[in-house]
């Protein structure tokens, strides 16, 4: 299969800050750019002429070099000093086939702010401080990358985010920020192969553009040392700074199809990496892009929902175990996202608490419930549950008492069901709110006891009214495991003169156990299944 | 700040494999390096080596420290790099040495180990100025024996 004659653009009229050639393997200039011409310090280049007529005022150029460099189809770049000015200009080029280079020359200016330190002494064993390219090259490569089936020739993206890097601005310093971002991209350009382009992006993100390698090996092995050498500590200002990073990949020909979308779906490979542990690498599929688009879907309908009236509480009952009537109901959260799909609580509320739309919407919710409550006999409570993002900025008990003030619920029918996850962070301010909240009247429930990071210290550290059993446990009541944990929970319960109370009981034969066992309450599919606020009256 | 003489302790995982001599080869090409290299950017300092792992004391401004610091990090010889102290000094303490070396006969070599035993209840400033002595102590020792 011959390779299709690539049909190059005239350059010539282009203008840019740097000069760009389109020349062949033996040096033929196809294009040029006017400032090439200038950076060079020559007569106008003329296509057809070749590249050597007009760098031979130059004494650095080793011909002999240049000619085995254009044909090898590596990627590589050269650093040049012009006599006339005593400027340097970097030359790099890219193999764009088979037979024809790019070349893209810059002048490396003497003020430079980033990472064009160049080392006056030659005293590091020949390693000057390493540079970065720049953006607008980044994309010129891109735009230029012919793709060729027949060679198969591999062009991949690593993108690299700084993690907590804001964090770093914010308590060090903006200064402190910048030598961070300078130190970092040293250390990728360090460890990155001579023929990879790296160039810095927009913040805190860095790329790393590699050519010819075998894929997907050679951006794995990369992002591994990258990873690892970022998060080891940096020298800053008399101080030792940390960050971490996380990685995102996308590779030609393997989940990405064409070499313009690299970038954007290294991007989405990146948010990916993210989602999971500091230090995650990720390479783009083309699943991740349905899934990016999912989620900004749902973050924009999650942004109007509260507006668009799409939420609705549902109540569960839950009934006392001795005389099996309902003396609360659990209130819960439910979207249907356009009036169209149920959108599960487990995947909206982590974003809601991602996005910071926790505080609304558990404003909503308290404000609702409060509300509907107020409507039921006097002896029937309602249970909220409370996201411990709510407890951070101080305002959740504003927002109980006002919510019980305009519904004249009494505040011994509200409960407030929180997680254990709750009292990892920040102790001592979250219990400060709880007891202020239970000498309100209201009454706190632990909920999904024996999930999370269960420690019978938590228990201890707060009157808990009411420990929830979680469901898991009442669904695997027939293993003598689960049995064990219930059993125990139950003796805690009456131990510390908690209530207890069971979740997600659907059998007769979970009730019976639970009843034999002690327990107080129980909800769950065998009661009643969660039902709309109009429907709750009639099982009263 | 600019001329401001700063010491840096830090202590690494060596990742050289091999038999001794290999071993010794590439110390000797380490030491040989930074040697040269710490002549130029005007740094003194030891270098202490064990089978397992690096200390290194730095001596020198800022922005010499940081440079060599970041050209040390990048080596794949080492790995999980533990900063033991950064801070100004008053008087460089290896004034002689561009780059001396402790190797792993000697006392040096079990007292180093002690260091990495010992229950890290304070790790930074206790490892940090021990490590510092005990290069210190060693060094002087060796010279004046003329070892």
């Amino acid at each position: 299969m011959h390779n299709a004659i690539p049909q190059f653009q005239d350059i010539s009229q282009l203008h840019t800050g740097f000069g760009i050639a389109y020349i062949d393997t033996s040096g033929k200039i196809l294009s040029a750019n006017t400032a090439f011409t200038r950076l060079l310090h020559t007569q106008p280049v003329q296509p057809g002429h070749s590249i050597f007529e007009y760098v031979q005022h130059i004494r650095s150029v080793d011909v002999m070099h240049w000619q085995h460099t254009l044909t090898c189809p590596q990627a590589g770049t050269l650093e040049i000093a012009i006599p006339e000015d005593k400027s340097m200009i970097r030359l790099q080029w890219t193999a764009l086939n088979q037979d024809h280079r790019l070349i893209i020359a810059e002048s490396l200016p003497s003020d430079h702010t980033l990472l064009i330190q160049r080392n006056a002494d030659k005293t590091e064993n020949h390693e000057s401080q390493p540079t970065l390219g720049h953006r607008q090259q980044l994309h010129q490569i891109l735009a230029d990358w012919e793709t060729d089936q027949s060679e198969n020739r591999s062009l991949a993206v690593i993108l690299i985010g700084l993690s907590q890097f804001k964090k770093i601005n914010e308590t060090l310093g903006y200064d402190t920020g910048d030598q961070v971002l300078k130190l970092a991209g040293q250390r990728i350009a360090r460890v990155s192969r001579t023929d990879d382009f790296v160039t810095a992006l927009d913040g805190d993100k860095f790329i790393v553009l590699q050519t010819n390698q075998t894929q997907p090996a050679s951006v794995v092995t990369l992002a591994k040392r990258l990873l690892e050498l970022l998060q080891r500590p940096f020298l800053i200002n008399g101080r030792q700074v940390n960050t971490n990073a996380c990685v995102g990949m996308a590779i030609l020909h393997q989940g990405t199809d064409e070499a313009k979308n690299l970038i954007q779906h290294a991007e989405w490979a990146l948010a990916e990496a993210k989602k999971q542990a500091p230090g995650s690498h990720c390479i783009f599929e083309p699943g991740l892009e349905q899934r990016a688009l999912e989620q900004h879907n749902l973050e924009v309908g999650l942004r109007r929902a509260l507006l668009l009236q799409e939420f609705q509480l549902f109540y569960q009952p839950q009934i006392d175990m001795h005389n099996r009537k309902i003396v609360g109901c659990e209130a819960l959260l439910r979207w249907q996202k356009s009036g169209k799909d149920w959108i599960s609580p487990a995947q909206f509320i982590p974003l809601a608490e991602s996005m910071g739309e926790i505080h609304t919407i558990g404003k909503w919710v308290l404000q609702t419930a409060c509300h509907d409550a107020a409507r039921w006999p006097a002896n029937i409570r309602v249970a909220i549950n409370v996201s411990p993002l709510q407890f951070e900025d101080g305002s959740l008990i504003h927002h109980i008492q006002r919510a019980l003030h305009m519904s004249g619920l009494d505040p011994q029918r509200l409960e407030l069901e929180i997680t254990e996850g709750l009292l990892i962070r920040n102790i001592e301010k979250t219990l400060e709110q709880l007891w202020h909240i239970q000498n309100m009247g209201v009454t706190i429930a632990m909920d999904d006891f024996g999930t999370g990071f269960s420690s019978l210290n938590y228990l201890n550290s707060f009157p808990f009214s009411k420990i929830k059993i979680d469901q898991s446990f009442i669904r695997s009541l027939q293993t003598e495991k689960s049995r064990a944990l219930v059993q125990a929970i139950l003796s805690l319960g009456q131990a510390l003169n908690m209530d207890t109370l069971a979740e997600g009981v659907e059998t007769e034969e979970q009730l019976d156990y639970l009843a034999h066992n002690g327990c107080n309450a129980v909800q769950g599919y065998l009661i009643s299944k969660p039902v709309p606020v109009e429907k709750i009256l009639e099982l009263f | 700040m600019k001329n401001d003489l700063y010491q840096l302790i830090y202590l690494s995982h060596s990742e050289i494999c091999g038999n001794d001599s290999t071993i010794r080869e590439e110390i000797e090409q380490i030491l040989a390096i930074s040697r040269q290299n710490n002549r130029a950017a005007n740094i003194t300092g030891a270098l202490m080596f064990n089978r397992n792992c690096f200390a290194q004391v730095l001596e020198g401004t800022h922005h010499q420290i940081q440079q060599t610091f970041e050209r040390i990090q990048c080596d794949p010889r080492h790995s999980n790099v533990a900063i033991l102290d950064f801070d100004l000094t008053p008087a460089r303490r290896f004034s002689e040495w561009f780059m001396a070396y402790v190797g792993e006969n000697s006392d040096t070599r079990q007292a180093f180990e002690q260091i990495q035993k010992t229950p890290a209840f304070d790790p930074h400033q206790l490892m940090g100025e021990r490590i510092y002595d005990l290069l210190h102590t060693h060094l002087h020792a060796a010279e004046n024996y003329n070892l």
